[in-house]
């Protein structure tokens, strides 16, 4: 259970669209984010695992009940690009909204954020150089500023020029900053991001599409700047104030939660590289030695600090040729000079291996923000590979599936070698073997359904757990039947204890009749002992404590009818120590265990 | 791994109850016995509005299978009820509750049956709607049954003298 369990109302109210995606990309059956997604043909998709342990049972669609089989499902290879990168980024945006729809208590009285004049910001800081880069990363800068309105809505702070059009004010009123309107037409393929946990990598690109505001912030953008150079540097500084005002500004909780804004979004579609060793940081903007950069983050610009040996705004220093920008900004793939990651999810859907290891270990870690890596991809001496990023590829091929066996028609012997053929353990019997088979076609085939396969060593390793399981449910099973054997004995013994209990009342009023035929003339000399007749109660000893009880009330209703009362209470007492025992039982063996059919209700006492 | 058999289960059902506790529907509440063991849930369904059960707070159990949600649960109310699809020991008959493979009542069509699609929610919406309109054709309880059929005053009587039994009146 180390990974939390998700949901899509987890989604701020404000943000439905995110919670349809969210809603969108889990599946059905296991409630969680696709994973090797499929599609069968009624169009409903699902696990590949899930369903395939569904189709075991059934030939039908859990959704739609339309008749289908597994040979007539196929890989829903973009959709589980989409739902792994979902999941990639999940809690990190997740973070990001929360922080931005609830902002922290304001300590003292926070002035309204003055937005930046763009004039100044031009002529302070804008290199031509810059200008260029600042076209490459338009995208970050205009999530910058919706993110920054939604700020900005919920602390009830909008303060906006007059002359910030009305797109402004409109994009307010619906406040959802991240409704997808603009056409993607800039795709930027990011810093690949790390967690230290070794989910997969992700390129954050796929985030940025998602999470593009509306074109109609451009205007605003150009509105007053070169007309023939669009840049968005006025909405970057919005929120990502110039390093003369960062001292001032982030002290204002309203510029921390702007700035952590800025780190994801901005971290999202952003990733300035520069030179060889220096990486712009996606928060401040400083140029940050690559190694660097989990401190910077973890100690300064996430805990809403400026970090004082890092003061020089990576723009100041970079030296893109725009040339390069051009290159992959026309490829419609990339709008920096950035190689192409050759691990990106984009690039090689579906090569196996591609995210070896415990991807899905930590996917949703609380820690992510802290554990991120900057993974500069850029050629160090500045220049780019001119292939484009979208080789045409043959398609990989398809890892061959484990077909399906009809175990009934093998003997052990072929089976025992089909596993062996899988390198899987052939001990145990004919039913054993053939729910190991079974389990792993299902793992290995669904395995191959998916575009982060995992290598065979884990498969193996979800084997050694299946068998573990396999073998406590044996264990659980033998206690349950155990545990109902002994029930079914103490009730057979609580009939006969009760038939004894009939028989001393017989007696007893047996005995009184021939008390009073003594005493009365005539009497007939007393029968011998009658109650001698019970024999056939026959204990067992090897029963627990509950025979015991049984036959001390049975004999003690054989004395005398006088005890009939206490007889009950005794039957009680069976009972109790049954349940006892039964308890004690069930705790021996490991919880999660389907329960036995209900114990038998014991008889009613008298 | 999350995908081995009984994980699955675990945290759908872990998922489940994270959303039961979140937006629980009205008249329904459910929730695992212990935080040991996800698979045995108890709930407690309120009877509905304008039917003889209304008034009434029934406690019962869900219990899960391992490879849950490829089966349904068996759920069992631990009060007594007068139901025509309520088995004397409390078990619930009702279609949601049986998957198509193990159908006892042969009538039931296949897209009321359980589906991994269900939900612990949904089932517990179905018993609500079952509680208000029985379903004569499935009988659980023949008893029931009859009366309901026969005097439908009658057995409004009765379960309202259970009902009264629950509330420990
Ligand atoms: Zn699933
Ligand atoms: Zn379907
Ligand atoms: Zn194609």
């Amino acid at each position: 259970m180390s990974e939390g369990i998700t949901d899509p109302s987890d989604w701020p109210i404000e943000f439905k669209s995110l919670r349809e995606i969210d809603s969108h990309l889990r599946c059905p059956i296991c409630k969680e984010l696709l994973r090797a997604a499929v599609v069968l043909q009624c169009s409903h998709n699902f696990c590949s695992e899930c369903i395939r342990r569904h189709l075991d049972k059934e030939s039908s669609c859990p959704a739609c009940r339309v008749a289908t089989s597994t040979s007539q499902m196929r890989r829903n290879v973009a959709l589980d690009e989409i739902a792994n990168n979902f999941g990639d980024c999940r809690s990190l945006l997740l973070n990001t909204l929360m922080e931005a729809v609830q902002p922290k208590p304001v300590v003292r009285p926070v002035p309204p954020p003055q937005f930046v004049k763009e004039e100044s910001m031009d002529i302070d800081y804008d290199s031509p150089q810059q200008k260029r880069r600042r076209t490459s990363t338009r995208i970050t800068n205009r999530n910058v500023s919706s993110s920054q309105d939604h700020t900005d809505i919920a602390m009830g702070q909008v303060t906006l020029d007059d002359d910030k059009d009305d797109d402004f004010v409109l994009n307010h009123r619906d406040s959802s900053p991240l409704r997808h309107k603009g056409k993607n037409v800039h795709r930027s393929t990011g810093p690949v991001l790390r967690s230290r946990g070794g989910r997969a990598e992700q390129t954050l690109s796929q985030s940025s599409q998602s999470s593009q505001a509306d074109e109609r912030h451009e205007p605003t953008n150009l509105t007053k700047q070169e007309p023939s150079l669009p840049t968005a540097s006025d909405h970057f500084h919005n929120s990502a104030p110039a390093p003369a005002e960062v001292q001032a500004s982030l002290n204002s909780s309203t510029n921390i939660t702007s700035s952590t804004i800025t780190t994801s979004v901005a971290s999202i579609a952003s990733s300035p590289v520069i030179g060889p060793n220096l990486v712009a940081c996606p928060i401040c903007d400083k140029g940050i030695p690559e190694p660097y950069t989990n401190t910077h983050l973890d100690k300064f610009c996430l805990a809403g600090r400026t970090d004082p040996d890092y003061t020089v705004p990576y723009s100041l220093i970079s030296k893109q040729p725009a040339s390069v920008i051009a290159l992959y900004t026309k490829q419609g793939t990339s709008t920096r000079d950035v190689v192409p990651d050759t691990n990106s999810s984009l690039t090689k859907p579906g090569t196996p291996g591609r995210s070896v290891g415990s991807n899905s270990s930590t996917p949703n870690s609380p820690a992510r923000q802290s554990t991120m890596q900057w993974q500069p991809q850029m050629s160090s001496n500045g220049t780019a590979p001119r292939q484009p990023m979208f080789t045409p590829k043959p398609a990989a091929p398809e890892p061959k599936r484990i077909p399906k066996l009809t175990y009934s028609l093998l003997n052990d012997k072929q089976l025992r070698k089909k596993l062996q053929e899988l390198g899987l353990q052939t001990n145990g019997d004919k039913t054993l073997m053939a729910k190991r088979h079974a389990e792993f076609a299902t793992i290995f085939n669904a395995n191959c359904d998916s575009t982060r396969p995992k290598p065979l060593s884990e498969l193996m390793k979800a084997m050694q757990v299946w068998e573990r399981a396999y073998e406590k449910d044996l264990e659980v099973r033998e206690t349950q039947r155990r545990i109902l054997d002994q029930q079914q004995q103490a009730q057979r013994q609580i009939h006969a204890a009760k038939e004894a209990k009939r028989q001393a009342k017989e007696d007893a009023a047996a005995a009184a009749a021939r008390e009073a035929a003594m005493d009365s003339p005539g009497a007939t000399p007393p029968s011998s002992q009658s109650s001698n007749g019970r024999s056939t109660f026959v204990p067992n000893q090897a029963n627990s404590n509950a025979v015991n009880v049984a036959i001390a009330s049975a004999s003690a209703f054989a004395h005398a009818a006088k005890y009939a009362d206490e007889y009950a209470e005794l039957i009680a007492e069976v009972r109790n120590r049954l349940q006892a025992d039964k308890e004690k039982a069930l705790a021996n063996t490991t919880t999660t265990i389907t329960a036995e059919p209900a114990p038998p209700r014991s008889a009613p006492s008298q | 791994m999350h995908k081995t058999m009984g994980p699955t289960a675990l945290r759908r059902l872990m998922t489940e109850y994270r959303e039961l506790t979140l937006h629980a529907p009205e008249g329904i509440t459910a929730g695992p016995t212990t935080e040991e063991n996800f698979f045995e849930w108890e709930a407690l369904i309120e009877g509905p509005q304008d039917t003889p059960y209304e008034g009434g707070i029934f406690p019962a159990t869900l219990t899960f299978p391992k490879d849950y949600p490829l089966s349904p649960p068996v759920m069992k109310f631990t009060c007594e009820m007068f139901h025509p699809n309520i088995y004397q020991d409390g078990t619930v008959c009702i279609s949601i509750l049986h998957a198509p493979g193990d159908d006892p009542n042969m009538y039931e069509s296949s897209s009321e049956r359980w589906s991994p699609v269900q939900s612990v929610e949904k089932i517990l919406l179905s018993v609500l709607s079952m509680l208000a309109e029985p379903n004569d054709e499935s009988g659980a309880n023949i008893e029931a049954c009859k009366v309901w059929r026969a005097d439908r005053k009658h057995f409004d009587e009765i379960v309202r003298s259970t009902v009264r039994k629950t509330l420990g009146l």
